[in-house]
Order: C-alpha cells, then structure tokens, then sequence
C-alpha cells in the first residue's frame, strides 16, 4: 500500500507537469492559429530545405561536340543536359573580331568577370527562339566594338554547333526593353554590353551596344 | 466526516492543480520574455554575434567583390581597388555605425582615406600607362570614387539595424512593466499553494510540478530548434548578413534553452527541499 502510494506520488511529477504543458501547449495554439498559418508560410519562403551555399564554384558541363552531333539536323530535348546557374555549356567565338570565351548560364557579377553569361529569361541555341548574351566591354565583349553587319559569331555546345549572322546593332539605354523581344518565335543571338567603350567615358554606363545576329546554322532541339 | 474530509482534500488538489498551472504559464512566459531580452534585444550581444560570426572579413571581401564589378565596366583595371579598404577601416566604421545607431543617431561614414587611396591608386595607373584624361574623364574619375565609396557605406551598414533598436526600445518598455507583473504574480501563486497545504511539502511538490512543466515548455521548443538548425537554412543574402542573423537567432535561442535548464536546476533544489520538510513533518 505504502509503496503503491509513493510510485504514485513519484508518477506524478511526471504526469502532471506533462497535463501542465499540453494544455498550455494547446492554449498557446489556440489564441495564436490567426497567425500560425502565415507564420508558417513566411517561414516556408525563408528557410529552404538546405544550408544556403555561398562558394557557388563556377563549373563547367561542357564537352567539345563531335562530328557525328555535328551532323544531326535535330536533338530530342531528352538528350539534353541542361546547365543550372554558373555551369558553363559552351563557348562564343568571333574570328574575325577576336572575340572568344566561355559561355555560362546566368548573369551574375561572378559569371560576368569569369565569360560571357546568358540571361535566364532567354532560351539556348536550338530552341528557336532568342539568346540574350551579355559580358562585361573590358574583358570578353571588348571586340563588339568592332563588329559588323555579315559578321559569323559561332556558338559550340555539347550538342551542336551553331552559326549566327549579325543583321545590325543600336546603342539603348539599359532600361529600354525595346532593344529585345525574348518573345519572338525567331532564333535571335541578342548580345550587349556596356557602352562606350573608351576608359572613364560614361561613367555610370546607362548605355549598352545591342547586336543582333540571325541563326543560319545548327542542330534544332524539339 | 471522511467523506466530508475527502471531498475538502479533492478540492485542495484541484485548486492547487490550477494554481500550479497557472504558475508554469507564468514561469514559462517569464523565460521567454528574459531569454529574448537578454539573447535577443542586448546589444551587447549585437556587437559580439558581428564578431563571431566574421562579419567583417565578409563585408570587406562582399565590397572589394562588388567593387570589382564595378570597376570593371569603366575600362580601369580592378587593381585599382586593391587596399582601399582594409580590414581595421572596415572594423572600426561597422562598430561606429552599429553603436550610432543603438544611440538612435545619425552616422557618417569617414570616406576620406578611402577617396584618397583610390585615388592614388588610379593615379599610379594612369603615370604607370602614360594616360592623360579629358576634363570629362576627369569629372567620371570623381564619380566612379563616388560610386565606390556610395557601396561601401552601403555594405558596411547593417541591414534592418534601425528597426532592430526600435524592437529594442519596445521590447525595454515591455520588460519593465511585464517581469515585474508576472514576478508578483507567481510569487502569489506560490503564497497561496504553500498556505492550501496542511503540509508545506505538499505545496512545495506543487511548484515543483510548475518548474518540471517550465523547462518542458521553455526549454524544449528552442532545444528542438536549436537541433533543427532551420535558422541555418535561412534565405538570406549577401552571406555576411546571413551569417549575423543565424548566429543571432542562435544566441537567442540558446539562452531561452538556458533559462529552461534553469528551472530543471531549480526543480532539483525543489526536490532537496521536499525532502527536508517531510523529514521535519
């Protein structure tokens, strides 16, 4: 008896602390649900499922195409290894011009001092519609200045290699969206940069060279 | 008699159970308000989360980056940026900046040795080149420091500081009227559940449950949080800010999960003093 009295005794410094807790577990739930809900959702669009990695090493999935890719008229989007941001999937030559670098995915600060970095909202050579391009007027798009109508700018994926003609280029400021349509049902290489060119001219640099280049050759992915 | 006896004892229970609960509630939210205070509204702590958490190496490395691109565009070379902005410089303007604002007062950054290095620099550039400027790359060499120096103030400032000391000052008013409350408030829980009991023993086990129920209700959930470490995966950038809020949501955590280990402490000296009373009883 005297032992079945003290095993309740020494239960209850578990049962009722854990009845205490529940309860006040349940209250709290019940005067903040209003807001638990949004709570919840905010934290949803904060805290991703991963630690945020802030290396991002630029890597690279690009292989030199081969012949036979070469040959293909058209690639089955299956095949395709897409890149994600800050691989590289290619490389953007001029010859005549000298202009020569890799291409990225993205358009980020780190993108732009290591290439020639695509904008996101564009689509990649094959798709049949437009490739916005952009790298900084010092280093990989220094030789734009010099480019003109006719001229072959050549870009190599892993999946094929693709030649586009340039048709023209304009000088816009970088807010004016009329410079492009990335809507167009058209294959467009839009490349810009900032402009001018000259050291310490234009300082705040509102203005960039477009230039626009037509595909004329290349594998289309479908 | 018996009967009646049984009925006053149930009734004793009951009341003490409430009065205890109520006294767990007021003891948890107690920790809470004294856990965010001291680990989340200190600005002493504020001061020592930037420098643990290597705010400034990651502001200087995040500005010299920035600056990098920035120069790049204007046909300099990015060498030109190179030691305008050292580590003390960083340092010292970041804790006078943070401490102007704790005083709730207007701060401005001392850009002049960092004007003048960058200066010197493009000046070095242009004798090294054999470059003369026009009057208008002149005029662009002013604006392109400007520019700089626009950044730096920009990336030495901590975001969301200015609300931080208004949450601060709130949270000061808070604490003056709510701990006071809710300190008198449980210490009538606990008059009044030691004066119910015959014994006091037995009102003693009934703060113990309050204490035991406490570090449940306080301690747990930042424990669970801390071990969740949610606050790592926060979506936040430039990474230097990242790393101060992590780190700050940890220190705060961590000292409400103190204060709920304290009160297991104090569920221990409860104990010991149960016991005592019963061995006098």
């Amino acid at each position: 008896m005297a032992i079945a009295k003290k095993w309740k005794r020494l239960m209850a410094y578990i049962y009722m602390p854990l009845i205490f807790t529940v309860i006040g577990c349940v209250l709290v739930i019940t005067a903040l649900s209003p807001v638990i809900d949004l709570t919840y959702q905010v934290a949803n669009m904060v805290v991703a499922s991963e630690v945020p990695n802030f290396a991002r090493e630029l890597n690279s999935i690009y292989v030199e195409p081969t012949a036979a890719q070469n040959d293909e008229n058209i690639i089955p989007f299956d095949s395709l290894q897409l890149p994600g941001v800050g691989q590289q999937y290619g490389e953007i030559s001029c010859e005549r011009i000298g202009l020569n670098g890799p291409l990225y995915y993205g358009d980020t600060n780190q993108i732009l001092k290591a290439g020639v970095g695509q904008y996101t909202g564009s689509f990649f050579p094959g798709f049949g519609r437009p490739l916005l391009l952009a790298a900084h007027n010092t280093t990989y798009f220094k030789p734009l200045q010099d480019i003109k109508e006719g001229d072959v700018v050549t870009i190599k994926t892993s999946y094929g290699v693709y030649e586009y003609q340039v048709t023209g280029s304009r000088v816009a400021h970088h807010l004016d969206d009329t410079a492009y349509d990335l809507m167009q049902d058209k294959e467009q290489l839009i490349m810009y940069t900032c402009y001018p060119f000259e050291m310490l001219v234009g300082i705040t640099k509102q203005e960039r060279l477009f230039v626009y280049a037509d595909k004329i050759s290349g594998p289309v992915v479908e | 008699m018996a009967d009646q006896r049984k009925r006053r004892k149930r009734r004793v229970f009951l009341l003490s159970s409430v009065l205890s609960f109520l006294l767990s509630v007021l003891l948890t939210f107690a920790s809470y308000l004294s856990g965010v205070y001291v680990g989340g509204l200190n600005p002493a702590f504020i001061l020592d989360d930037l420098n643990k958490s290597g705010y400034y190496e990651s502001v200087q490395k995040y500005f010299y980056d920035t600056a990098e691109s920035l120069t790049l565009p204007s046909g300099l070379p990015t060498e030109v940026t190179e030691g305008i902005a050292p580590l003390e410089y960083v340092y010292q303007e970041v804790q006078n900046y943070v401490n102007a604002c704790f005083k709730n007062q207007d701060y401005s950054f001392s850009l002049k040795t960092m004007e003048d290095k960058l200066n010197a620099n493009i000046e070095a550039y242009l004798e090294e080149e054999n470059l003369v400027l026009t009057a208008e790359q002149q005029q662009n060499k002013t604006d392109y420091i400007k520019m700089i120096t626009d950044e730096f103030v920009q990336d030495a400032k901590v975001p969301f500081l200015h609300y931080f000391v208004k949450i601060k000052d709130i949270g000061v008013k808070v604490m003056k009227i709510a701990l006071p409350a809710l300190l008198v408030l449980s210490a009538a829980c606990i008059f009044l559940l030691i004066r119910m009991q015959r014994f006091k023993h037995r009102g003693v086990r009934f703060i113990t449950y309050s204490t035991i129920a406490a570090t449940f209700m306080s301690g747990l959930p930042p424990l669970i949080a801390l071990l969740n470490g949610f606050y790592k995966r926060i979506n936040l950038e430039p990474e230097y800010f990242y790393l101060f809020v992590s780190t700050y949501i940890e220190r705060a955590l961590m000292c409400i999960a103190i204060i709920g280990a304290a009160w297991c402490v104090t569920t221990g000296i409860l104990l010991g003093v149960i016991h005592f009373l019963k061995g006098r009883a």
